[in-house]
């Protein structure tokens, strides 16, 4: 945090600019390539993704996030007073002194607070993160994200012209603008010149020249610039020369100080300086070519080819967030599909079949489009098995739904689907759906041939507890025994098929437990909620079977599904132990508890009714 | 066969008993061997390294190389200042290696001293050890070989550069053995001597 002090400080030394965004063609500079969070990817998608951490969002009025990234590289003192900052407690807000008629707050406005609220920071970093209550959380949080945006401004500190009035005998040697590199190479002399003064004078200032007193400041502010320099890792933009491809890239600052330098990336890092001055003289023409040089020349020193095209569909990825069309074709899809069940003479049931049609087609090609950028299966985070098992429900009832023709299967289906999207960006707040996976996941046989399996088995799951609900709908406010008998019929199938793929992958499971960690079984939270599930449907089986569990209460049974796999699929995160702790994510134990509640009482309600309906009809 | 619900339970007590001791079991078996012992790292190649950029440069005699000129030879090229104390502390090591390696290896140490006075003072000290053929100081006042070619910010640095001019290793500071040095060089005599 002490780097947030000087920040300020360094942002005072740079030369400010008029703002040049609007003049400048950012094509080629949103495909640059850089390393982030363990991969490749191009920085239109870092800038989406820091911009959504700060801001919750990934444009601003009236920039872009490619255009906000830019400004923060090469014109950070702009950039800290560009209102970016999301801060929903209003406690806190009062609490620290901000104002409560802001949406978002730029770094300058929020830098009193973050003053103020410092010493408080390694006390709540002392403590267990369960035990922060909600305003202690969103201050930590807050104060992350200033130290990820002062990270994002100094990037480049050392590129940047100065502003500093050098000593009047130096002047001669560094002449015009200059930047850190330039400075650098009168700093021992300069030190050497100090360590006199203050042997002669000491170290107060009031007894130096006014040369001297140029000298002090000149020798501190290189020592100010090298401090902000520091573990400044962010933005990886320089491939690695002197170790192999699988190494991480590199950020200016790893590679001045880290002793990383070499002929090769100081020819990079003077393409990168140009273009902080062409972005600074607003030079159009200067910046398209030398962006375009850039990119050229990362792929040049990046030891293996960079796959551009795979940049371009991440972009693109990004831009047309296929999530939210396909939430709205399947959300579309249920609407119509159960005016067309219930009221037939309003809606022809063409409709929700092509919305559910044109949804699964768009979903198929986000995954399709996931596993070419990621390379590997698209189940690596919760987030994404949320993705995947919504695609499952909504094509296996779609399937069916064609195949039995029963309206009421593709009703199930959409309705699982789109309660499933829902829940999805709960489970991906930073935005980047894109990660990578997890080390202990590491391994695409495995991750295809097990979590494929037990995802799918999710799928088949709630694809049968929908159609339980609506069968228990049906049974108890409908008169339609053929329909009832045809829907018990599909949901036993489903839930063989559901036992088929949750006891095969839980063995999986643990045959890639015994080749990973040397156990086949360790009773870990994940694994046992694994296990209830096919327990549970083998219960149901086995009474259903023997005639012990009547239909109805079969059908319940099923329906409470939902139930099993939200714990199993998301509760046992929450008990935040074992091995499977890649999973974990904060925050849900609300949602899931309410989930599990209103699930129990529409159960019970639906069951209850569906029996009252059994005895009056006997 | 109507059974009561004890003996139900009791049958599925006993399931689950035996399933427990079977994991139990399974835990206790020694896990393979590849899981205990981690394969020895294979020893690699040399990867080609990008090549060096020519730079001349005008040695303490006052005459004037490129780096061009020493194709041929391996090049321990050591970026140094007198006041820097881990260059002072490495720098007898470099110069005990240009002189067992002395036909084969060529120490070329570009200093980023303030002045030649300074410079000099602290190689008088070394005495006749570094009047050799393949020992060559050179003083980088502008620092243009330093920090704008080699972006060179924090000293001591070294580059090994193989016999056809290719980068070869990066030596970041003075924390390093002697060893280690002699085996880097073997490693560069050999690939010399592989080379067509």
């Amino acid at each position: 945090m002490r780097l947030l002090a000087v920040l300020l400080t360094l942002l005072m030394c740079f030369s400010g600019l008029a703002r040049a965004e609007e003049t400048l063609d950012m094509s080629a500079f949103k495909n640059i390539p850089l390393q982030h969070q363990g991969r490749l990817k191009p920085l239109d998608s870092f800038a989406k993704l820091t911009l959504k951490q700060l801001s919750g969002q990934t444009s601003l009025k009236d920039l872009s996030a490619t255009n906000w990234l830019a400004l923060n590289l090469f014109d950070p003192q702009s950039a800290a007073q560009i209102p970016v900052f999301k801060i929903s407690n209003d406690t806190l807000k009062k609490k620290i002194g901000l104002p409560d008629n802001k949406t978002l707050l730029s770094f300058n406005e929020l830098k009193p607070a973050l003053d103020k609220t410092r010493e408080d920071l390694s006390a709540l970093l002392a403590k267990d993160e369960k035990n922060l209550d909600p305003n202690e959380r969103e201050l930590l949080r807050l104060h992350e994200n200033a130290a990820t945006l002062t990270m994002l401004m100094r990037s480049f500190s050392a590129l940047l012209p100065l502003n500093i009035e050098l000593p009047q005998r130096y002047q001669k040697q560094i002449e015009g603008q200059f930047t850190f590199t330039e400075l650098s190479k009168i700093e021992q002399q300069l030190q050497e010149e100090l360590n006199t003064i203050i042997a002669t004078k000491g170290r107060d200032p009031a007894a130096y020249s006014p040369e001297e007193l140029s000298i002090a400041k000149t020798a501190f502010h290189i020592q100010m610039l090298r401090a902000g320099g520091e573990n400044n890792n962010l933005l990886r933009v320089i491939p690695s020369t002197w170790k192999d491809a699988k190494e991480p890239w590199l950020s200016p600052w790893e590679v001045l100080l880290g002793g990383e330098g070499s002929p090769a990336s100081a020819f990079l890092l003077s393409q990168w300086a140009d273009l902080a001055k062409a972005y600074r003289d607003a030079d159009a023409q200067s910046w398209r070519i030398i962006t375009a040089e850039i990119l050229d020349e990362t792929q040049i020193q990046s030891q293996h080819p960079l796959n551009t095209k795979k940049f371009e569909l991440e972009r693109i990825y990004t831009n047309t967030a296929p999530y939210l069309w396909i939430l709205a074709f399947y959300g579309l899809g249920f609407l119509t599909a159960a005016l067309s069940i219930f009221k037939p003479d309003i809606i022809s049931n063409k409709i929700p079949a092509f919305l559910a049609l044109s949804g699964i087609m768009l979903h198929t090609v986000t995954l399709g489009a996931r596993i070419y950028i990621l390379a590997r299966p698209p189940v690596g985070t919760l987030y994404e098995s949320v993705l995947f098992v919504s695609l499952i429900c909504v094509s296996a009832a779609a399937i069916t739904a064609i195949h039995r023709k029963n309206a009421i299967l593709l009703l199930a289906g959409l309705a699982a689907g789109t309660g499933l999207l829902l829940t999805a960006p709960a489970l991906a707040p930073e935005a980047d759906s894109l990660e990578v996976l997890a080390a202990v996941l590491n391994t695409n046989f495995w991750l295809t041939v097990h979590v494929l399996c037990i995802t799918a088995g999710y799928g088949a799951c709630i694809l049968g507890a929908g159609l339980a609900h609506a069968a228990l709908f049906i049974r108890g406010f409908k008169n339609t025994p053929v329909l009832w008998l045809k829907l018990q019929q599909n949901i036993y199938h489903l839930s063989l098929i559901a036992l088929l793929l949750s006891a095969a992958g839980t063995a999986l499971g643990g045959i890639w437990a015994d080749q990973s960690w040397g156990r086949f079984w360790g009773w870990d939270p994940k694994e046992n909620g694994a296990l209830l599930i096919v327990l549970w449907l083998l219960w149901t089986q086995h009474g259903r079977a023997a005639n012990k569990i009547k239909p109805a209460t079969f059908t319940a049974l099923i329906a409470a599904l939902n139930i099993i796999v939200a714990l199993s699929w998301f509760g046992v995160n929450l008990l935040s132990v074992g091995l499977h702790s890649y999973g974990f994510t904060a925050g849900l134990a609300g949602g899931l508890f309410a989930f599990c509640a209103a699930e129990l009482i529409l159960i019970t309600t639906l069951y209850l009714a569906a029996k009252k309906k059994e005895l009056s009809r006997a | 066969m109507h059974k009561s619900p004890l003996v139900n339970f009791v049958l599925l007590a006993c399931i689950a008993a035996a399933a427990y001791f079977f994991t139990l079991y399974l835990d206790t078996r020694t896990p393979p061997i590849d899981i205990i012992i981690q394969p020895e790292a294979p020893i690699e190649d040399i990867e080609k390294g990008q090549e060096a950029p020519n730079f001349t440069f005008t040695d303490t005699n006052g005459k004037t190389h490129a780096l061009r000129d020493f194709k041929g030879k391996i090049i321990i090229l050591n970026f140094w200042a007198s006041w820097c104390p881990p260059c002072i502390k490495e720098f007898p090591h470099f110069i005990t290696a240009a002189k067992e390696f002395e036909n084969d290896v060529v120490f070329i140490g570009i200093s980023s001293d303030l002045n030649t006075e300074s410079m000099n003072k602290f190689l008088d000290r070394l005495g006749a050890d570094i009047k050799k053929q393949n020992i060559l100081i050179a003083l980088d006042e502008d620092q243009n070989i330093t920090k704008n070619l080699f972006q060179t910010y924090r000293l001591p640095e070294t580059v090994l550069i193989d016999v056809n001019q290719h980068m070869h290793t990066k030596i970041i500071g003075a924390d390093w053995d002697y060893a280690a040095l002699q085996k880097q060089i073997r490693t560069l005599q050999k690939s010399r001597d592989k080379t067509p």
